[in-house]
């Protein structure tokens, strides 16, 4: 479960983020959908610990993580995978590299059997094990979208925080990366948080729905709900006329 | 206008002092890393590889013709003089406590301090810094300690190649171009040689190969600016480097000529 409480967040004198309220039930598919620039991403990095907000409190699974030291940080990343929007794979390495590293860093598997741990990851994404050896260069973007997400599942997270997953994809890779997140979760019994401004994603991942707009959630609630909302903006949203 | 130049004066200073400040703490971080040994033997071993074994030729070479132009130079302002003998001397003291130290570091400001700037700000504008900690893996033990132990590790034997080679340089060009007498040379060389000297510019060494490595990592990590930032800061990590490296060449000089 995470749960945000009046959250602010500001560079440089320019608010983001503004009196966010959130709560996203474990288990369940939560899109945060949005414009491009509202605050989306920068939402995703204040859940997962990587930049402290100005004010408010965000919970995971009860505990508070605002004022938390970044050693004592670590311990509640174990839980969150973050898949990145340019998916910030490690550049020098290869994918069967990159999805065992964390593994490798954190002493939790024997050596012999990255092998294995690796080819599982890939096969959990639907990415072909003769891709294990290549570079990221060397792979289309959805095969280093899977391998993106095959890294964030090696350490077995429990909440997997999406960063718009399916940027720059076409549209059959991008419904096949939807169905995929949509199969982690029920598969493997997971939170996803994904942040899109893609309406039609959105629709094919969601559970629920929350609205990001100039940095404020103005709609949280079900997929149909969102859909009949009389909110001016919303309407607009979803018919393209933004 | 005269406020505004204060105002732009004052936010130079205090950018100068916050950027002292946060590579010293990167100092300090990494140093706590190295003491704790948190960090993966096989990547230091890969940058000792990379940093010392790799650029050894290209600092032989340097040194090498170092020691033949400054032979060459004051061979014949000494002749004049009638003190051709000292032209061993002059050499083998000056390799030792500042010619080889500081083009032996100049060179790994341009080979590896630049490197390891670019390697590591092209990761900070890519985003792999940040997947590094969203993957619970701290970039202090994993980026910044293998790189600077292994320069810390190598610069001083680099350094040591260098005097070598640059005294060879000399006697090359004082026995075969200027027909000193080679047995003479070699007895001028082995007097003037002096342990503290050989050490004054050992340590030089271990102390520039501190600046090279957390000006190159440090600018890495504050890298922003996308590709072109990347180049900004890898020049602007060079000009700092090699100027740190010569205004703390000249108080170490002093400070051995005092002590020592």
């Amino acid at each position: 479960m995470i749960k945000i409480e009046e959250l602010y967040k500001s560079y440089d004198g320019a608010m983001v983020l503004s009196d966010i309220n959130l709560h996203i039930p474990t288990g369940e598919s939560f899109v945060i959908l949005g414009e491009s620039g509202v605050g989306k991403s920068v939402l995703l990095r204040q859940i997962i610990g990587l930049e402290k907000p100005d004010s408010g409190r965000i919970y995971i699974n009860q505990e508070e993580i605002t004022n938390l030291r970044e050693k004592e940080l670590r311990r509640i990343r174990d839980e969150i995978g973050l898949l990145f929007q340019e998916n910030a794979l490690f550049d020098f390495m290869t994918v069967g590299e990159n999805i065992v590293l964390p593994l490798y860093e954190h002493n939790r598997l024997a050596e012999a059997d990255f092998h294995a741990r690796a080819l599982q990851k890939m096969a959990e994404v639907h990415l072909e094990a003769g891709k294990i050896d290549k570079y990221p260069n060397e792979l289309s973007g959805g095969m280093k979208k899977r391998a993106a997400l095959a890294r964030t599942l090696s350490l077995e997270p429990q909440i997997i925080l999406y960063d718009e997953p399916t940027a720059g994809l076409d549209p059959g890779k991008s419904n096949s990366i939807c169905k995929l997140i949509k199969s982690l979760q029920k598969n493997q019994g997971t939170t996803s948080v994904v942040v899109t401004h893609d309406l039609e994603v959105a629709l094919k991942i969601a559970d629920l729905v929350a609205f990001l707009y100039k940095g404020r959630v103005i709609f949280q609630g079900t997929v149909d709900e969102f859909r009949q909302s009389n909110t001016e903006i919303i309407h607009k949203f979803i018919k393209g006329e933004n | 206008m005269f406020p505004n130049r204060i105002k732009q004066l004052d936010k130079k200073l205090m950018g100068f002092i916050s950027h002292t400040g946060e590579a010293l703490i990167l100092l300090a971080e990494s140093l706590f890393h190295i003491f704790k040994l948190s960090f993966k033997k096989y990547r230091l071993l890969l940058k000792i590889r990379d940093i010392g074994v790799d650029s050894i030729p290209i600092v032989c070479l340097i040194s090498l013709f170092v020691g033949m132009v400054l032979a060459l130079q004051i061979h014949d302002e000494l002749g004049k003089l009638g003190a051709r003998s000292l032209v061993a001397k002059i050499v083998c003291v000056s390799m030792l406590r500042e010619l080889g130290p500081i083009f032996a570091s100049l060179m790994m400001v341009g080979r590896i301090g630049a490197r390891f700037t670019a390697e590591i700000g092209s990761m900070q504008v890519t985003e792999q810094i940040r997947a590094l900690r969203a993957l619970n893996i701290n970039p202090i033990p994993f980026l910044v300690v293998p790189r600077g132990l292994a320069l810390a590790i190598c610069l001083p034997a680099l350094v040591l190649i260098a005097d070598f080679t640059g005294i060879l340089g000399g006697y090359g060009i004082a026995v075969f171009h200027k027909n000193i007498s080679s047995s003479a040379y070699l007895a001028a060389t082995l007097d003037a040689f002096e342990l503290k000297d050989l050490f004054t510019g050992l340590f030089k060494a271990g102390f520039f190969a501190i600046i090279i490595a957390v000006v190159g990592c440090y600018k890495g990590l504050t890298t922003v600016g996308g590709t072109e930032g990347v180049g900004r800061y890898t020049t602007n990590s060079v000009v700092t480097a090699s100027t740190l490296i010569l205004i703390s060449d000249f108080f170490l000089s002093k400070l051995f000529i005092l002590v020592l």
